[in-house]
């Protein structure tokens, strides 16, 4: 199991993997689109601490405005 | 109807000025269009040709936006607009300018000696961690135990050790992010703690500071930054336009 696997490979990390994955489950509940601002606001995090490279960036980050577009268009097209 | 292509005037902010101005090739969208001024008693709009329509939150854009306002920050005071906000024509953007005169002249003046200052602080993580384990012994001893123990018999230990451990994470966020709003709040006239969206961010926050106040504010984070860089990163950006403090929405449509 990929869960376990990671505790065993670092165990202190681990642990908190696992927590913070059963606080993910919790905030299901959390609308899409708000999820999709935050993915965008880690992402610029990442991209600011020079975690990640502006290629890196500028790929995730297109995927995330797709998806949040694409939400958009469809709560139009409700209205 | 085809939207897309029309052009209109995107609004950056609103300046005190009466007079026409350019900025130089700096507008949204990298067509090189013009950041210039309209103008009305007394007040302006910079804008620049810009097309209507949808704007994504592009880094791209949302920095377009930002520089541009930066831009004439080191002459004006400038109330930004919200991001995305384009007007048909001149004409539209010098009525919106007429109708709210009033309103943006008195906010002009609440802003005009005053700068927004960004922090955030994050734990760095191969640190905290470590941190944790060595200053709480009820984790540490746990910790100890279930490593003598075969695996398959601490599902439920491992559970546990996982909410100690983001307890105490908790914990320690909290001390450190009362002693920055304790250091920084009283130097600035208004705070913004904004959501924090990462376990490991301590805060994110916004200070609207006097600009007599600047070098005291800087000051104070580079004794915060001596205290806890070991064990945190700082990103402290400044002078900022004030987006956490006013941020203009015109609905172009009811003027």
């Amino acid at each position: 199991m990929f869960l376990i696997d990671s505790i065993l490979l670092a165990p202190l990390k681990g642990v908190i993997w696992m927590g913070q994955k059963l606080g993910d489950m919790a905030q299901k509940e959390l609308s899409d689109k708000g999820r999709i601002k935050e993915e965008l606001m880690r992402l610029q995090l990442q991209f600011e601490l020079d975690e990640i490279s502006q290629a890196e960036y500028d790929q995730k980050e297109n995927e995330l405005l797709d998806r949040l577009d694409a939400i958009t268009d469809a709560e139009e097209k409700e209205i | 109807m085809d939207t897309a292509t029309k052009e209109g005037k995107y609004i950056y902010c609103i300046i005190n000025s009466d007079r026409p101005q350019s900025f130089g090739p700096l507008g949204i969208g990298e067509r090189g269009d013009q950041l210039h001024t309209i103008c009305f008693n007394g007040i302006a709009a910079l804008v620049s040709d810009a097309p209507l329509g949808k704007y994504r939150v592009s880094r791209e854009n949302s920095l377009a936006h930002e520089k541009a306002i930066e831009t004439v920050m080191a002459e004006y005071a400038a109330l930004p607009v919200r991001f995305a906000t384009v007007a048909e024509d001149e004409d539209k953007v010098k009525r919106i300018l007429e109708k709210e005169h009033d309103r943006f002249k008195d906010l002009l003046g609440s802003i005009a000696d005053k700068t927004e200052l960004s922090l955030k602080a994050i734990f760095k993580e191969e640190v905290i961690y470590k941190d944790i384990l060595e200053k709480y012994e009820d984790i540490k001893a746990l910790k100890e135990k279930i490593t003598a123990l075969p695996l398959e018999k601490t599902h439920h230990q491992r559970m546990e050790i996982g909410e100690m451990v983001e307890a105490a994470l908790q914990q320690e966020k909290q001390i450190v992010k009362e002693n920055i709003l304790n250091t920084l709040s009283p130097l600035a006239t208004e705070v913004k703690t904004n959501d924090t969206y990462d376990e490991l961010i301590i805060i994110n926050a916004a200070f609207f500071v006097e600009k007599a106040k600047e070098a005291d504010s800087d000051q104070q984070v580079q004794l915060l930054d001596e205290k806890y860089g070991e064990k945190v990163t700082f990103k402290y950006v400044g002078p900022l336009p004030p987006f956490n403090f006013v941020n203009i929405c015109i609905n172009t449509e009811d003027y």
